[in-house]
């Protein structure tokens, strides 16, 4: 089954996604800041990346743009999951190379997996976005 | 006149070219021959008199050795030595008789022979006249005694002759050689004459002179006396000369000075120009002289010089006669012409010239007649028009004649309007102090309603500055400086601009409010800590023509309104995130509990406590978002995406988002979609967010039933219409609904509070908007149902041309899923 890396901060937000993935049957890494975030990304290769954007020292837009350079780790398909609901926000992230951008507390978890389970169905098949 | 000056032109020129040549070649010819003759006739001479003067010699030669010959006869020597010792007179005539027969007789030309003894005596002698006389002094008698000596004798006679040769040698004894006396030989000179005249070569058969030899050539010996010793004269003709005539000439004197021969041009004895040759004989101290007469020398040449004058003259003739007809035949056309010019400028433009010399004067008469027959045409043309222009003037003139009637007139009248004009003007001068005074007064109100002005700004806390057009400060207050911090220093607009920039260009801004006449309001300008509004107005005087004097600018340091802003901004975007995480973690957990753990809720009371937690969680976000999207809509936060909406692909797409709810209740949701609508403009967030927002509260308010949307067009708008079967609205609290937190009801305490916090139709008003159409509430019908409707702008060509890259029917904004609920 596929792995799947959530870097958020908030362990309650962590943990909560932790148990959905779980319970949907996924492999779940877990990153508590940016950096660990990327480490984890080059070593364990997750099949897709749910990244918060508001985290401490190196934000999820910031760790997105690494990941995207990164010929290692470009490929691998990046979910924006944030409470931040701006439009603009969301544009930024989808230029830089994310996939999608959800805002948590719109969806049940369950819904969120039903949308990453889409998306990797849809990337199994097709080419990853290239950043626009 | 200028013919003559032509043809003398042309005799002229005729008489250089022809004859100057000519005479200028013919006297060198003549010239040049005249002198090769002298040369050669010099020559001639010279090479006849050298003859000659050989011949004199080989004469002269022959009578010494004559003489010599007598002076060795024994006869005549022993002879003499007994005349001379003994003074035998018999011996003396022996020696006569032997002189005379024997000795004179072999010379004709001797004319007489003499003995003379040492003492001089002559002792001996063919003639007896001769006898006894004393030769002592005589140089042949001198000189005879030492050996042959010649000498010519011109001073006194001897033997009747008045010039002869004497050739004398020494008698001396047979036996002792003893000098006895001299021997002397006395010859005519009629053989050396015949030798310069040449007869006696003739006679003697040499070869005949030069057969060129001119008649009148002289040839003459001449003495050591400059005396005339011999010339031979031709017979028959008349002798200018005699012998012993002086002959004291050129040759003459050259040869006796200088030794020299001569061949040269000079005057002759009796001073004939002749052309002569000399040879001179020092040992004799003679001069042979060759001469002719320079006209006989030259009379050759002088005949054929006056032939060359003769021919010269001729042709001089010959070269004037043609130069003259020339002329004349050159002149003749030309004075036909010149003729013709004065005939026609007299006025006979009629006037032709005939000129046939077949060259370019004839060219010449005929462009002259082509001239005259063209002047003749333009000056007909020229008097016609001149005639017309007459016609033209006299009518002019009457004209003018009238005009000058009416000027009289105008004049008159302009008279009476000065007349006027100085009334008025006294007029005008009252009126003027009138106005003066009236002037006063108003300056003195107006400045009194400036000081107010002026007064007013000064109080004002907000910055207030009057410039003119130019940007110069016409009026400003205190707070400017406050403001910018200038204190009591004076300051221009350029400083306000330096302080201000690069964040804000100033002047850009001032220019655009003066070019565009429209007001500028810019926020957020930064002046170090603080920030700044600027308000720019133009001052536009419409006077005869709209026209920019000046700008009013305001200042206002909104620091503290915008620090208050941003500090609102701060808490609201980070309550709202805080807010949410919990609120997120609440319903993300226990919807998991439901949903994976359901079995492990098997007690009822557990599952709805869950529930509860559950949907109190909703709620909680639900109002968060509420709270949030009212402050930025108030707050004029909120971004609205213009965008190309097509509703009746979008209307659905919201619909299916309910499903679950409607069907939970029981109720249906219909999209009736008739006709097609046209797309409209509009943020599709937005859209959804209004449209979901009325469909929930239909399905909110309604127990059976469900809730249909219609879409009309209504020209520039598409309205939506929200329909629900629901308990309706009474009349009283119609008005409330699009209130903040009101619910249809009046009382505050009345409120169903488990129905949203009410904020959903203001929120959803204030959306709509902000997309230009309008929410209304379109009837309500208590117990029946009620109808909600938006309008939205249909979308233009220009909007759909402007959209046409844009975002509007996006597929890609599914990728940005805020939620099907309010964000």
């Amino acid at each position: 089954m596929a792995k799947i890396l959530i870097v958020e901060d908030d362990p309650l937000m962590s943990r909560m996604y932790q148990k959905i993935f779980t319970f949907e049957g996924y492999e779940v890494e877990m990153a508590a800041d940016g950096q660990e975030g990327l480490d984890k990304t080059r070593i364990g290769k997750p099949t897709l990346i749910l990244l918060d954007i508001m985290m401490p020292k190196m934000n999820g837009l910031q760790v997105l743009e690494k990941l995207k350079a990164d010929v290692q780790t470009k490929a691998i398909p990046v979910v924006m999951l944030t409470n931040l609901a701006g439009q603009q926000d969301a544009e930024t992230a989808l230029a830089k190379g994310a996939v999608k951008y959800i805002v948590k507390s719109e969806y049940e978890p369950k819904q969120v997996a039903n949308m990453v389970k889409e998306i990797l169905a849809g990337y199994t098949r097709d080419e990853v976005p290239k950043v626009g | 006149m200028k013919l003559k000056s032509v043809r003398t032109k042309l005799l002229i020129f005729f008489l250089l070219v022809g004859l100057v040549p000519l005479i200028g070649g013919g006297v060198l010819n003549v010239t040049r021959a005249r002198q090769n003759l002298q040369e050669e006739i010099s020559n001639k001479l010279t090479l006849f008199a050298e003859a000659k003067e050989g011949q004199i010699f080989a004469y002269l030669d022959s009578l010494e050795s004559r003489t010599v010959d007598f002076s060795s006869d024994g006869f005549i020597r022993d002879s003499l030595k007994e005349i001379v010792k003994k003074s035998s007179t018999q011996a003396v005539g022996d020696l006569n008789e032997h002189l005379r027969n024997n000795k004179q007789v072999l010379d004709s030309t001797l004319a007489g022979i003499s003995v003379v003894d040492l003492k001089g005596k002559v002792v001996a002698s063919t003639s007896d006249e001769e006898m006894g006389k004393n030769e002592s002094n005589d140089k042949y008698f001198i000189k005879g005694q030492k050996g042959v000596f010649t000498v010519e004798l011109t001073d006194h006679a001897h033997f009747g002759l008045v010039t002869s040769i004497i050739v004398s040698a020494p008698l001396t004894d047979k036996a002792s050689g003893e000098l006895l006396g001299v021997l002397v030989n006395f010859f005519k000179t009629d053989k050396l004459s015949a030798v310069l005249s040449g007869e006696l070569q003739k006679e003697g058969g040499a070869i005949s002179s030069d057969p060129d030899r001119i008649e009148t050539l002289e040839v003459y010996l001449v003495g050591p006396d400059k005396e005339m010793i011999v010339h031979p004269s031709s017979s028959g003709k008349e002798t200018a000369h005699t012998t012993g005539m002086k002959v004291d000439t050129l040759p003459v004197q050259v040869c006796f000075n200088n030794n020299k021969e001569t061949a040269a041009i000079y005057s002759n004895y009796g001073q004939k120009e002749v052309i002569g040759a000399s040879m001179c004989l020092p040992n004799k101290g003679w001069v042979l002289l060759v001469e002719v007469p320079t006209k006989d020398a030259f009379a050759s040449i002088t005949r054929s010089e006056f032939e060359q004058a003769g021919l010269g003259a001729l042709l001089i003739i010959v070269v004037i006669l043609t130069a003259v007809l020339f002329a004349a035949g050159l002149v003749g056309p030309i004075k036909i012409l010149h003729e013709a010019t004065e005939v026609i400028a007299r006025g006979n433009l009629g006037y032709r010239v005939e000129i046939k010399t077949g060259d370019e004067i004839e060219q010449l008469g005929n462009a002259f007649n082509e001239m005259a027959g063209k002047l003749q045409e333009s000056y007909a043309g020229l008097e016609e028009k001149v005639r017309e222009k007459t016609k033209d003037l006299v009518v002019k003139i009457e004209d003018l004649g009238k005009a000058n009637k009416s000027r009289a007139a105008t004049e008159r009248a302009m008279l009476n309007i000065l007349e006027d004009a100085r009334e008025l003007e006294e007029e005008l001068a009252n009126e003027k102090t009138g106005v003066e005074k009236k002037v006063v007064e108003r300056t003195r109100e107006l400045a009194e309603e400036q000081a107010r002005l002026v007064a007013s700004i000064k109080g004002l806390s907000l910055g207030f500055m009057l410039t003119d057009n130019q940007n110069k400060i016409i009026l400003t207050n205190p707070a400017v400086s406050r403001i910018f911090g200038f204190g009591d220093q004076k300051w221009t607009i350029a400083d306000i601009e330096k302080l201000l920039a690069p964040g804000f260009d100033f002047l850009a801004s001032c220019a655009k409010c003066k070019a565009e006449k429209k007001t500028v309001d810019v926020r957020d300008i930064v002046l170090g800590p603080n920030f700044l509004r600027i308000f720019l107005a133009p001052v536009v005087m419409t006077h005869d023509h709209e026209e920019v004097i000046g700008m009013v600018i305001l200042v206002e340091d909104i620091t503290e309104a915008k620090i208050l802003e941003r500090s609102r901004d701060e808490f609201f975007s980070i309550a709202s995130h805080e807010l949410r995480t919990p609120l997120t973690a609440i319903k993300g957990n226990t919807s998991m509990i439901l949903d994976y753990f359901a079995d492990q809720l098997k007690d009822r009371q557990m599952k709805e406590m869950i529930d509860d937690v559950h949907e109190s969680s909703i709620r909680l976000i639900e109002i968060v978002n509420d709270f949030l999207d009212t402050s930025r809509l108030e707050l004029g936060k909120m971004q609205f995406e213009k965008g190309i909406l097509n509703l009746s692909q979008l209307i659905p797409n919201v619909i299916k988002q309910y499903q679950v709810t409607s069907s939970r209740k029981k109720l249906y949701i219909h999209f009736e979609d008739q006709e097609k609508q046209p797309p409209v403009v509009g943020d599709q967030d937005r859209f959804r967010q209004v449209l979901i927002n009325l469909i929930g509260n239909g399905l909110k308010f309604t127990k059976e039933g469900g809730v249909t949307v219609t879409l009309k067009n209504m020209g520039k708008f598409i309205k939506v219409l929200v329909s629900d079967t629901g308990m309706g609205i009474p009349k009283d609290n119609q008005k409330l609904l699009f209130r903040k937190f009101q619910q249809a009801e009046s009382n505050i305490f009345t409120r169903d509070t488990t129905r949203g916090t009410g904020l959903g139709l203001y929120i959803s008003k204030l959306m709509v908007d902000g997309m230009g159409g309008s929410v209304q509430l379109e009837s309500s019908v208590v117990g029946k149902g009620t109808t909600f409707s938006f309008t939205l702008p249909v979308a233009t060509d220009a909007d759909i041309a402007d959209f046409a890259a844009g975002p509007a029917m996006n597929t890609n904004k599914s990728d940005v899923d805020t939620g099907g609920v309010k964000k």
